[in-house]
């Protein structure tokens, strides 16, 4: 027991002595990614990119200021979607801010570069000489032309669970990374039975919502396979193309659940169906009574 | 004497054709018997980040969430419950297989896993679990953007299920980007305390430490303003700094109003208990004739690309 004690206060006194002795971190801050780089703009572009502000240790709320150090031809173009001076709130380690670009139509051809800067606006403790701030400094450089650019990528492709009598569903993630809207040319689907082993059902389409330049898009695919699916696991094959390319693909598992009925719809309708009968039914009443006093 | 046996006669006869029917329906049995082998289960649908690409977070780790679909066609259990799952977080450059070898920088690798609500192993004839983890990722893994030095690079996540006959398969996702960071922190404290006119710090100079928090190597850019209280000044330029412990006389740079790029060449830390610094040592000189008051000024250290 003693030997204990004097252990446990030998390990305290050591770690209150590194404790004391660690330099107190005055500023932290970074930024990434730290550019935003913009090389297929055209005239009347509009582009957006997202820089994330990080913190290990946020403690305390930050004021920060953003100031644009760019050629003054482009410094209309830009902007931050929080302003030039904003505040991160203390516990968020991942602060992220839009830096957007909007061409003018009648802009010049050319490259730009300059920088984003965001600095930290330090609180000033009593007594102190020299505030030290810290800050990140965000390289810019656009290219404005007249190539067309047609290119995207596929961030997320997935098989959604459907319940009985429903189509195979995909929902699809594209980012356009091009400056004329796009979209794939072509997606098909096959279907296959739940060891992946004997092929059910085939659908492909041709239609899709197109993705504005620069921009991201979510959107769900159906495939009428034409096949009532029963409650179970399947295999589903899917597939995107652009021209003859196949630009992504996933095979996996899906399910097909029981149908549920939606007994708020259903019964709402039901309502609705006997009021309106009951409706016609006081109508009639009236109406035989008048004609039977005209009558009379 | 006939009349009365003939009955018993007639039903003598149909019980023992009865028992013949029955015997022929009933006497011929067989034994049957199948094997059925051992499935190596299968993975899809893996997804790193939900295909997003990867920030950290300076100075400490960040969460990364990977997830995967495991099929077993002797049933799921066959992994969940009595095999394995190993998934593995790796730069692309570094290996072509998810055989990596656990290094912060490089190669992140667990066998803890969870089952998602969405596709849970029910056992029995269920034949599918989704799983994922989630591996925290130092703030100096090595970037792959365009801005980094393996540009051509991505991050790659390849689950791999073992059931309980040592059977396996794998799959990996799309690569993602980790992206560049750049950060610091700085420590320490620039007070000069209090120095008559006409008179320098000498070789008593303030120490503010840099630390590189993030993954690339890089420089500093050091700006500041003017020294004020009230309407009094003390310009910037009379405030220097450098790389070493030397005299006010000889210390290298003078601070400036705008931006200046300093070679300070802190580089990539590469474990999480060593961290690369720089200390810098700054003085400052107070003109003859300065107004005795209590000055106060900001510098910004800012951490930008080391090109060398």
């Amino acid at each position: 027991m003693k030997h204990f004690t004097r252990g446990t206060l030998l390990a305290t006194l050591f770690i209150a002595t590194i404790l004391a002795s660690a330099p107190a971190i005055v500023s932290a801050f970074g930024v990434s990614p730290p550019y935003v780089h913009a090389p297929v703009l055209r005239k009347g572009s509009q582009f957006t990119s997202t820089i994330f502000l990080v913190q290990g240790d946020p403690k305390v709320d930050l004021r920060v200021k953003a100031v644009f150090e760019v050629p003054e031809k482009i410094k209309g173009w830009l902007s931050v979607d929080k302003g030039s001076e904003f505040t991160i709130p203390a516990g968020l380690q991942q602060f992220p801010i839009k830096v957007f670009i909007n061409v003018p139509k009648d802009a010049e051809n050319g490259i730009f570069t300059g920088y984003l800067r965001v600095n930290t606006l330090p609180n000033r403790t009593a007594g102190e000489q020299i505030a030290i701030s810290v800050g990140a400094r965000i390289d810019i450089s656009l290219t404005v032309g007249e190539n067309v650019i047609s290119d995207f990528s596929i961030r997320r492709l997935d098989i959604l669970d459907i319940q009985q009598n429903e189509n195979p569903q995909v929902i699809v993630t594209l980012d356009n990374t091009g400056n004329v809207p796009a979209a794939p040319e072509r997606a098909s689907f096959e279907l296959f039975d739940k060891y992946g082993q004997i092929r059910l059902g085939y659908a492909a389409i041709e239609k899709f919502p197109e993705t504005a330049a620069f921009q991201s898009s979510d959107f769900t695919m159906e495939f009428p396979v034409d096949i009532r699916l029963s409650i179970g696991e399947y295999w589903g094959d899917v597939k995107l193309y652009r021209g003859k390319e196949v630009v992504k693909e996933l095979r996996t598992v899906f399910n097909v659940t029981e149908r549920k009925v939606d007994y708020v719809v259903y019964g709402g309708v039901l309502v609705a169906l006997i009021a309106i009968g009951a409706l016609f039914f006081v109508v009639s009443r009236v109406r035989r009574r008048t004609l039977t006093a005209h009558g009379a | 004497m006939k009349r009365v046996l003939i009955p018993y006669l007639v039903a003598v006869f149909m019980v023992g054709a009865l028992l013949g029917v029955a015997h022929l329906a009933f006497a011929d049995t067989a034994s049957t018997a199948v094997t059925v082998s051992n499935s190596a289960p299968s993975v899809s649908a893996v997804t790193t980040n939900a295909g997003s690409a990867i920030t950290l977070t300076e100075n400490t780790s960040t969460s990364v969430t990977l997830t995967g679909t495991i099929t077993d066609a002797n049933g799921c259990s066959d992994v969940i419950t009595s095999g394995s799952v190993t998934i593995a977080l790796y730069r692309s450059g570094v290996t072509s297989t998810s055989a990596c070898t656990a290094d912060s920088n490089v190669c992140y690798r667990t066998t803890t896993y969870s089952v998602q609500a969405s596709d849970t192993c029910a056992g029995g004839t269920d034949t599918t679990a989704n799983v994922s983890t989630t591996l925290s990722l130092w703030y100096y893994a090595e970037a792959t953007d365009a801005s980094s030095t393996y540009p051509t690079n991505t991050w790659i996540t390849t689950i791999t299920a073992a059931d309980a006959a040592a059977a396996s398969g794998n799959a990996a996702a799309t690569g993602v980007e980790l992206n560049s960071l750049y950060a610091l922190n700085v420590t320490g404290s620039i007070s000069y305390g209090s120095l008559t006119a006409n008179t320098t710090t000498g070789a008593s100079n303030q120490t503010a430490t840099i630390t590189n928090t993030g993954n690339y190597k890089t420089d500093t850019e050091f700006t500041g303003t003017d020294m004020t209280s009230g309407g009094n000044t003390i310009a910037a330029t009379n405030e220097k700094y450098g790389l070493s412990d030397v005299t006010y006389a000889s210390l290298s740079f003078s601070l400036s109003t705008s931006a200046t790029n300093r070679d300070t060449n802190i580089i990539k830390t590469t474990t999480s208990t060593t961290p690369s610094t720089q200390a810098t040592y700054w003085g400052i000189s107070v003109p003859n004739g300065q107004v005795a008051a209590a000055y106060t000024g900001t510098n910004t250290f800012t951490s930008v690309y080391s090109a060398n």
